[in-house]
């Protein structure tokens, strides 16, 4: 009699742990910037209560900081409203972004922070650097007295086991990449190549070649010009004047109008200078977000140098943001309005704005007699 | 002699400088640059706009409001605009006739082409001055020029709009208008501004229509019938529509419908729907689906319309019900009575459906209307049992199955009509009994399917009786067995065959105990059942009903022909004394039977006077019967049939001696459910006042039938009487509940 022993079949397979999240935002407005900064340090203001991930959280907002340390600074923290489950911390990833006026956030003032464990009702962790003070009162970001933080909460709701195969299944999605938008380096090549350009400029003695579709759909001006009934919508139109307006200022504007983005290639000292031809040439052709950019540029370039000038283009071009600006610059400190003043900027500022005299005067009367 | 060297060229200064606007210090900037933008306007306006710069106007314009010109740029541009558009009013006005509203269209498009222009060039201060100073954007601000200066100016106004109505006119009487023209009109109208077209245009168009139609439903009323006069004003309805699509705004189609209805319908309402010959009655009588459909398709736009058609509705249908169930012709016949009833309610349910879309209120009102009139006959109950037992009896072989339950499901309706269904009920359980009794039932399965739907109308209460007849003939035949599985031997061999119907006291309605004197063979075998039923049922009673029955008796007539007769067991008592008697007289047989008088002489007639069946002889040949008259077998009887059918026992309308004692022994039967009803309320609210035990008896039992205040009273004084309840001390209308 004969035996034989059964052969053991050996399986293997692998797995991994995958941590399954919740994400949550919430914006904190504060309205009324100034009022708060009376409070002492140490002392927070309490957002309204939102719920991420199954819990409840609310922002802390300390105007002066949370000690004497920080007390130039404002303090932001995410706490924690209520108990954990089953006795086990709340895990949670922070993230807090000043928002411009668009309601985007700042890059250069969003700050983030890895997992934190949140044991308990209170626990609260953040930033108790999130912004200078005199920074944020620089920035354009405080308009009205008022600025908005959003807060980005990202909680690990639970650890889970995944198999290999479904691993697999989902992380085929990763093999294919999709790079971020190129639409404008696209169009930026089609000026640069003129391929199929059907309109030409002629600026300062230069030409420039661009397409009437383009042009048309990024300015309401444009679009009258190049479809409307007058000589320039003709096809047969080859080339159009275009007076009072450098040539550098055309290419920067063509520049924008395909990429919505300005060139780098300027020296930092100059960027400013053409910032004001380019402010002017977008309110001329009613571009918006250019004129935006410009008005933006300029609020970071005043000085003692541009400062009348700049606030002169404020007032023509109704860039009420700009206008606040120079006016906080000037009532600052006195020895700058005496520098300004004898700038011969402050005299064109004098011939072509009379009215804006008499308001500055206004406010630093106010000013003065507030000190 | 110096002799200059000629280098290179000397490279361009390119250095960027601060922005500066120039400060314009031409007294005369102002001037200059209007007379640009003012000859560049006057090219536009005159079709020569080709020729002109943009880039130079965009920025005349932009310069004259950098340099703070914004103001006089604005009022300069008013003035001359309207100077162009008092130059178009004078071509609009000098045109002649017809080409008047196409001067209108061509000047409109010429100024909205240059409008848009010159909003071009200005685009700068629509974007900057205008909304800071609160002033009317450009284009917005044309087209309020050409409103003012021409659309409402005295010599255009007045003919623009009477044109306008005029062509309305004219294509309301038929003729064929520009309908692109009155568009594009309208439109230019629209564009002004709705309140331009509405108060211009709209409101004159609304009074003008209403004068039209105020006219026109005068004229046709007077010579159309209602039905057509419905007609013309469908259509002038839909006209209208056709016409707010084509050509006016869509908000108008509400506004002229309201008017066309108002003229043409709402103040006409009654005298249309009331119309001799051609009105609302007329189209229910001949069933004019179409006219119905229209007339309630166009009064429902009106105010009270579908009311109105309701209530004349309503009053045509109790009227001719209540002379159709009136009328004494219409009473001698029945099935036929509520056959015109069934067919009066399908022909207002069909209206109702195809005509009046279903609608709730109309059948509402339908059933309200068949329940007052149905009910001014205290004999429709009886009619309609009546008609059930003609539907239900054998030998209806036009209808099957499925039909025949469609008639009693038409009939279930008129049986909800009723106000005294236990009167319905007497007279069905009459029916149902002489139905099961003489085996006259077509179905079984009809039967209880009739039990079924008056249950599901009444409750269980109403019917559960008789169900108890159906019970009792089940157990009269497993009895019938069981007698003759017992006792088959004891009987002698020609004893004649027996079947009995063992019939509950109370389940079937009630009949006088007649016992007449049974033939001495039938006599034999019943004495062997009763002993055998009281045998097997102890406490029991049993008491022949001689009245109720029927016999099969074999015949050798005297010239040999030989015959099966089926008669009645009275008929049968006074056929058996023949067999030892050759002559026998009323009185006679009177006394040999015992049967009643009334019966008997019925019975007697059914023998001997009826034509084809006359297996009797009487003399004298008179259709009275007198005591000495005398009677004997027919030896010259003849028959093409075996089996002769004689006397057949049929439900019949009751007479009137009869009639008055159903309803006296209904009337009987509800003063103990009266009395039921006060002691079950009574029981429940201990004290209560006269009047809301009125109240409260009426509608426990309505769903049965209305109970008679004088009634109630009579059955609260007898219950006072024997103690359950009595008189408040203190207040004589106030009772008391005894324990």
């Amino acid at each position: 009699m004969s035996m034989s022993s059964p052969t053991v079949q050996v399986s293997s397979s692998s797995s991994s742990i995958i941590a399954t999240t919740a994400v949550g935002s919430h914006v904190l407005k504060i309205d009324g910037y100034s009022r708060t900064k009376g409070l002492a340090t140490g002392i927070h203001l309490k957002s309204c209560s939102f719920r991420v991930g199954g819990h409840s959280w609310h922002l802390a907002y300390l105007p002066n900081g949370d000690c004497a340390q920080t007390a130039d600074y404002i303090s932001l923290y995410l706490v924690l409203e209520d108990a954990p489950a089953n006795r086990t911390p709340a895990l949670a990833q922070l993230s807090v972004g000043l928002l411009d006026r668009a309601g985007k956030p700042v890059p250069s003032l969003t700050k983030t922070l890895p997992v934190n464990r949140f044991n308990a009702p209170g626990s609260y962790w953040g930033f108790n650097t999130f912004i200078r003070r005199e920074a944020l009162e620089k920035s354009r970001h405080l308009k009205d007295d008022s600025f908005c933080v959003r807060c980005d909460v990202c909680v690990v709701t639970q650890f889970r086991a995944e198999d290999a195969a479904a691993r697999a299944a989902a992380a085929s999605v990763a093999f294919v990449r999709v790079p971020p938008p190129d639409l404008s380096q696209n169009l930026g090549e089609l000026l640069r190549s003129e391929l199929g350009a059907d309109v030409r400029f002629r600026v300062d003695g230069e030409e420039f070649a661009a397409h009437r579709c383009v042009l048309a759909v990024r300015s309401p001006v444009f679009q009258a010009q190049l479809f409307g009934a007058m000589k320039e919508a003709s096809l047969s139109a080859r080339e159009v004047q275009i007076d009072e307006m450098r040539a550098d200022v055309f290419r920067n504007l063509l520049h924008f109008i395909y990429t919505d983005a300005l060139p780098k290639s300027e020296p930092q000292e100059e960027e400013a200078l053409m910032a004001q031809h380019l402010l002017v040439a977008a309110d001329r052709y009613g571009m918006e977000r250019l004129k935006l950019v410009c008005e933006d540029i300029l609020c970071r370039h005043i000085d003692v140098s541009t400062a009348a000038t700049t606030l002169a283009l404020a007032e023509q071009h109704q860039c009420q943001g700009l206008k606040e600006a120079c006016f906080q610059f000037l009532k600052k400190s006195p020895g700058s309005l005496n520098d300004v003043m004898a700038t011969d900027g402050f005299d064109h500022l004098a011939n072509s704005c009379p009215s804006i005299i008499k308001e500055l005067m206004s406010r630093l009367a106010a000013a003065h007699y507030s000190n | 002699m110096l002799n200059g060297g000629g280098g290179g060229q000397k490279k361009r200064n390119t250095k960027i400088e601060p922005y500066r606007h120039r400060v314009e210090t031409d007294p005369k900037f102002f001037d200059k640059s209007w007379r640009k933008l003012h000859d560049a306007i006057r090219e536009i306006y005159n079709h020569n706009a080709s020729g002109l710069s943009f880039e130079e106007l965009y920025r005349t314009a932009y310069n004259m409001v950098l340099n703070k010109f914004a103001p006089q740029l604005y009022e300069k541009l008013t003035e001359n605009m309207k100077g162009h558009l008092e130059e178009m009013r004078t071509c609009i006005e000098a045109a002649q006739g017809g080409l008047f509203l196409e001067e209108l269209q061509r000047k409109w498009n010429d100024h909205n082409k240059a409008l848009t222009m010159i909003r071009d060039i200005l685009m700068y201060m629509d974007r900057t001055y205008i909304p800071t100073n609160k002033k009317t954007p450009v284009f917005e601000h044309g087209l309020e020029l050409w409103r003012d200066t021409i659309v409402r100016s005295p010599m255009i106004q007045g003919r623009l709009f009477d044109t306008l109505l005029e062509l309305i006119h004219r294509e309301r009487t038929g003729d064929v208008i520009n309908r692109g023209l009155m568009r594009t009109t309208t439109k230019m109208l629209m564009d002004l501004g709705l309140s331009v077209y509405q108060d211009d245009f709209e409101r004159p168009f609304l009074e003008v229509s209403a004068s039209f139609y105020s006219g026109e439903s005068q004229q046709f009323i007077e010579c159309c019938t209602c039905g057509e006069y419905l007609k013309q004003a469908e259509r002038r309805l839909h006209e209208e529509s056709e016409r707010v699509s084509q050509y006016l705004d869509a908000k108008t189609n509400e506004k002229i419908t309201a008017v066309v209805v108002k003229e043409m319908l709402a103040n006409h309402m009654q005298r249309l729907i009331l119309m001799e010959n051609s009105g609302l009655v007329n189209m229910l009588v001949e069933d004019r689906y179409e006219d119905l459909t229209r007339m309630y398709t166009l009064f429902n736009h009106v105010p009270d319309g579908l009311a109105t058609i309701r209530s004349v509705m309503v009053s045509h249908i109790k009227d001719t019900g209540k002379s159709l169930v009136t009328d004494p012709e219409r009473l001698k016949d029945p099935v036929d009575f509520v056959q015109r009833l069934l067919n009066m309610k399908d022909k207002y349910d069909n209206i109702i459906n195809v005509s009046f879309s279903n609608d709730k209120s109309f059948l509402n009102a339908l059933n309200s209307s068949f329940e007052n009139f149905i009910n001014l006959n205290n004999r429709s109950p009886e009619f309609i049992s009546l008609f059930v037992d003609d539907k239900l009896r054998k030998g209806v072989k036009e209808a099957n199955e499925e039909d025949l339950e469609t008639v009693l499901d038409k009939v279930m309706m008129l049986f909800r009509y009723l106000q005294e269904k236990d009167l319905f009920e007497k007279y069905y359980k009459q029916h149902l009994a002489k139905r099961l009794l003489s085996g006259k039932a077509a179905s079984d399965d009809s039967e209880r399917s009739m039990l079924v739907k008056l249950k599901t109308e009444c409750g269980y209460q109403f019917t559960s009786k008789l169900e108890g007849m159906f019970t009792d003939l089940k157990t009269s035949q497993d009895t019938t067995q069981g007698f003759y599985a017992s006792t088959s031997s004891e009987l002698p061999a020609d004893a004649p065959t027996m079947s009995v119907q063992i019939l509950t006291t109370g389940s079937w309605p009630t009949q006088t105990c007649n016992t007449c004197n049974l033939p001495p063979e039938i006599v034999s075998v019943s004495e062997k059942f009763r002993s055998y039923y009281l045998g097997t049922h102890n406490g029991r009673r049993l008491t022949w009903q001689t009245n109720m029955g029927t016999a099969d008796i074999k015949v050798t007539f005297g010239n040999g022909s030989k015959h099966e007769l089926n008669v009645s067991t009275y008929q049968m008592c006074v056929l058996m004394l023949f067999n030892s008697a050759d002559v026998l007289t009323y009185r006679e047989i009177e006394q040999s039977t015992a049967i009643p008088a009334a019966d008997l002489k019925r019975c007697l007639q059914s023998l001997a006077l009826v034509k084809g069946k006359q297996v009797l002889r009487k003399e004298p040949m008179s259709r009275d019967i007198a005591d000495d008259d005398s009677f004997c077998v027919n030896d010259k009887f003849t028959s093409k049939l075996f089996k002769v059918k004689i006397g057949t026992v049929v439900a019949q309308k009751e007479t009137d001696p009869e009639k008055l004692e159903t309803r006296q022994r209904v009337e009987e039967d509800r003063k103990p459910q009266i009395e039921a009803a006060i002691v079950r309320i009574m029981k429940s609210r201990r004290v209560l006042d006269h009047n809301s035990i009125m109240t409260e008896v009426t509608k426990q039992l309505q769903p049965r039938f209305m109970p008679n205040p004088v009634v109630i009273k009579k059955r609260i004084e007898s219950l006072i009487e024997r103690d359950f309840l009595e008189r408040d001390k203190t207040d004589r209308k106030m009772y008391r509940y005894l324990a």
